[in-house]
């Protein structure tokens, strides 16, 4: 992406989320709106690179605490 | 003015097991030992602010009660007639809990949380609450509420947070050991810029119920003291299945207190690299350590993640999302009651979107697997410096100055938030000082529910390299003399 299209999405997200934030959830920002959407399109980005190919029809949150289990380290037994 | 150190000799320094056996002796009694711990408490308050509040006459009062037990034959373990005290985000029954902050008011608790509950049934003395970061969040220590806490080593600096009071007073030579919480490196930062051991388990094996959250799906609760040992005898009290807490895991708890010569034998080790630059004072110390590991243990290999910025980043979405979730309608009705950072760096969970959430939830499970299979394949543990940067100081690390928060917890979060994500054990340990003296600590990192094994290696490398707390915190403030 190029910076001038990055900085188009950091405008369009900063007067959406100016709205959003005191129209969906009743509160009014105390924070420069500007890094509040620079922080959102950064994390939004970063999860869906991460998600990307990894997603299928039969996974599940709990399946982590599954693998937890699964996997523990050998050395986590009674004596 | 620099803190006043104990000595050596001191029954403050000495190691839980130590101080344990001379009050079964008789040597000693609890409430003797509470006085002492109390009166190092009121000594060090003004230097420190490590206490939110010092309960003296409940502490007397149940020492007393640990004696007269003790006299009657019955004695609780290890912990019995042991000061503690805890960062101040555990629900206490009838008692008031600030979690750092004037949001949620003067509501009394209603159920005591289960891992203070489990501390007092071993027998320890509850000295009061300690001081922390508002609301859980944060690294730094830093609380306009109720005023900063300062590091142990060095009160210009800043004690690491978010359990700041738990790494300054266990440092500090209060109290012997401390209940911490960690979500994005809040054990173990304060634990390594006060030179102890912070253990953050593996997610589920100590119960959360009366743990005040920041993100339900990171919070580890957990031990902060002066050597392994000491964590390992905290972690025996507080470890197993929970029926209050959801996330609670029904895993084996094995006896970490035996297991510290033999579990962390024929490790097979790799340092993780690529995730932050590190200071060069840093590098130095931690690549010392590495060659003190090797004699030990054998070739210490190198690995890189891919997944290592992905897990941070899930993990940072946790922590937003679910700290808006819970903060919402105070956030409406409280806003002003909030510290500017504090609100700053809840603001973006609002408006994650949903989907972005759930895809990190729904994918935790793999990423752990292809971690696990993939950067640990054929490991037993990871390491690498907890901080990438030396301790900073509270002008350099001040999040209220607009603007500055998000840099502030990423320059000192890079290495230690992604394995909340994992939620795989870490362990931070000391290994040395840098140029100004200060502490530096290397985090160990484990497949799921190695705890044993971290407190076994975090043990032995100990010895191997004589960590000598106090002795180091001596010359830390001499160097900070020589140099004013």
């Amino acid at each position: 992406m190029s910076d001038r299209e990055h900085q188009a999405d950091l405008e369009a997200t900063q007067v959406a989320l100016k709205q959003t934030g005191e129209l969906l959830h009743g509160i009014v920002s105390r924070s420069d709106i500007k890094q509040i959407s620079a922080e959102v399109l950064r994390l939004n980005e970063a999860v869906r690179r991460g998600a990307a190919g990894r997603i299928q029809s039969g996974d599940h949150p709990q399946d982590f605490a599954m693998m937890l289990l699964a996997e523990a380290d050998d050395t986590n037994r009674v004596s | 003015m620099p803190l006043p150190l104990n000595q050596p000799s001191d029954i403050l320094e000495a190691s839980i097991t130590e101080v344990g056996a001379r009050l079964r002796r008789k040597e000693l009694s609890a409430e003797q030992l509470t006085r002492h711990a109390l009166d190092r408490a009121v000594q060090t308050q003004p230097m420190l602010n490590a206490f939110i509040d010092i309960w003296a006459d409940s502490a007397i009062a149940r020492a007393k009660q640990l004696d007269l037990e003790a006299a009657s034959g019955k004695w609780r373990g290890p912990l019995h007639g042991i000061p503690l005290a805890h960062k101040d985000c555990f629900e206490r029954q009838g008692l008031p809990m600030t979690v750092g902050s004037k949001v949620t008011g003067t509501d009394l608790g209603h159920v005591t949380a289960t891992a203070l509950q489990r501390l007092s049934e071993a027998g320890a003395v509850d000295l009061g609450p300690l001081n922390m970061n508002e609301m859980v969040a944060g690294p730094t220590g830093q609380n306009p509420h109720f005023g900063d806490c300062r590091n142990s080593w060095d009160l210009d600096r800043i004690s690491g947070g978010s359990s700041s009071g738990s790494g300054a007073a266990v440092g500090a030579g209060v109290i012997y050991g401390a209940l911490a919480s960690d979500t994005g490196g809040s054990t173990r930062l304060p634990a390594s810029m006060n030179g102890l051991f912070g253990l953050k388990g593996t997610y589920g094996r100590v119960s959360r119920a009366g743990c005040f959250p920041r993100a339900f799906s990171l919070d580890c609760v957990g031990p902060i003291a002066r050597s392994s040992q000491d964590c390992a005898i905290l972690l025996q009290a507080l470890a197993g299945w929970d029926p209050r807490d959801a996330s609670s895991l029904d895993a084996p708890v094995p006896n970490y207190l035996s297991a510290l010569e033999t579990a962390g034998l024929a490790s097979r080790w790799a340092v993780l690299e690529g995730i932050a630059p590190c200071h060069p004072d840093i590098t130095r110390v931690f690549e010392s350590f590495i060659e003190v590991i090797q004699t030990r243990y054998g070739q210490v290999g190198r690995v890189q993640s891919n997944q290592i910025a992905t897990c941070y980043a899930m993990a940072d979405v946790f922590s937003k999302v679910e700290a808006a979730t819970l903060h919402g309608h105070w956030m409406r009705e409280r806003r002003d009651l909030y510290s500017q950072a504090v609100f700053s760096r809840t603001e973006p969970g609002l408006h994650v979107p949903a989907v972005r959430y759930l895809e990190a939830l729904q994918m935790r499970a793999k990423i752990l697997h292809e971690f696990l299979h993939g950067t640990m394949q054929d490991l037993d543990v990871l390491i690498c410096p907890t901080m990438p940067i030396p301790v900073p100081t509270h002008a350099e690390a001040d999040v209220e100055t607009p603007g500055k928060v998000f840099g502030v917890v990423t320059a000192l979060t890079p290495l230690v938030r992604p394995f909340n994500y994992l939620g795989l054990p870490s362990l931070t340990m000391p290994i040395g000082v840098d140029r100004a003296g200060m502490p530096i600590g290397a985090q160990l990192v484990g497949r799921p529910f190695a705890e044993a094994r971290l407190l076994s290696v975090a043990h032995q490398l100990s010895k191997d390299i004589v960590w000598d707390r106090l002795a180091n915190m001596n010359r830390a403030q001499a160097l900070k003399v020589e140099k004013s």
